[in-house]
């Protein structure tokens, strides 16, 4: 990420699609392991570790970094429902001082980039399932 | 890009990004969802999405929606292992492989692998573990109603699995070889509530 910041054409490069497909297709031979931890606290926390999953295939010593992903305004609360091509599907509920729901909401992360989309409009039927 | 939801009336509704909008599509067939959306999140294999459903005879069965025609089949289980009394049953997918994983009499767990997806009679035991091997005291977390128990991958040349155990918060390291659970190098303890597998990726998320 710190390579957009060297200049200007290594920006539009690193936005390219082109680029953007190569390297998922590199990237995609090397999974990683997730783990996401909620902190019970307020603000609600939510924590991501990655970690590469050769690592721990092969056993070496992994020392698992704590990526904190959001520090949430009060009454929010986020968890991860699924993950494809490097981006996190989050889902989040609103709640207010009672912790009665107020409402629901979808966002989709990128935690390499940690580029979080817009909230993403929800159907007002009661949420079951990604 | 597309979300799939499933709202209470089994309809099923699909977002596309660029659209940005959600439109519904067939409904989901009438069989009984099965309740643990914890651990049946839908799993995707080859451009569909799957899911452990009820059938009324007490019989689990996988509904299977294929994303390009937005059409659903029903996917029958190994036979003689799709009773409801299996505790602890999930979808997986390894090695791009479809997997069904139960506890069997609360002594092994057992992971099936449909060799050729979408052909049912292509069903082989891919595995059986017993927790004795893994290390796992069944009685402590058998009355947990997460699934314990969760195979995440296989490295490439099948000779290792990791499984994650969410209530023992660590990942386990199952050499298939050896039929033995390798102690992880993991050197700091963090909470681990959820883990799932990921790529890095410059993907937009606008």
């Amino acid at each position: 990420m710190q390579l957009r910041c060297v200049c200007k054409s290594w920006k539009t490069l690193i936005s390219d699609s082109t680029f953007v497909k190569l390297h998922l297709q590199r990237s995609a031979r090397n999974k990683h392991l997730a783990l996401f931890s909620y902190k019970y606290q307020t603000p609600r926390h939510f924590s991501f570790t990655p970690s590469p999953l050769c690592r721990l295939l092969e056993n070496s010593y992994v020392t698992l970094a704590d990526k904190s992903g959001f520090h949430l305004n009060k009454g929010r609360f986020l968890y991860v429902v699924g993950s494809c091509n490097g981006l996190l599907c989050l889902v989040g509920c609103l709640y207010n001082d009672n912790y009665e729901e107020l409402g629901t909401l979808l966002y989709l992360w990128n935690p390499t980039t940690r580029k979080l989309s817009k909230k993403i409009n929800f159907p007002p039927e009661e949420f079951q399932h990604n | 890009m597309a979300f799939c939801l499933l709202c209470t009336n089994n309809e099923v509704r699909i977002f596309t990004f660029g659209d940005n909008v959600w439109r519904n599509i067939q409904s989901f067939p009438d069989v009984l969802s099965y309740h643990n959306w914890d651990i049946n999140h839908g799993v995707h294999v080859s451009g569909s999405l799957n899911w452990l459903a009820i059938l009324m005879e007490s019989q689990f069965v996988i509904i299977l929606l294929d994303l390009s025609t937005e059409s659903y089949r029903q996917l029958l289980l190994p036979q003689g292992f799709d009773k409801l009394t299996l505790p602890k049953s999930t979808l997986a997918v390894l090695m791009d492989c479809l997997c069904f994983c139960h506890d069997m009499h609360g002594t092994d767990f057992i992971i099936w692998q449909m060799k050729e997806f979408r052909a049912q009679e292509s069903w082989i035991q891919f595995l059986k573990i017993s927790y004795q091997s893994l290390l796992i005291d069944y009685n402590v977390i058998s009355n947990s109603l997460e699934m314990f128990l969760f195979p995440l991958c296989l490295s490439e040349n099948g000779g290792t699995m990791i499984l994650t155990c969410d209530e023992y918060e660590q990942a386990i390291l199952y050499s298939m070889s050896d039929n033995r659970v390798e102690e992880t190098r993991v050197t700091n303890k963090i909470e681990w509530s959820l883990s799932m597998d990921y790529v890095e990726s410059l993907v937009s998320t606008t």
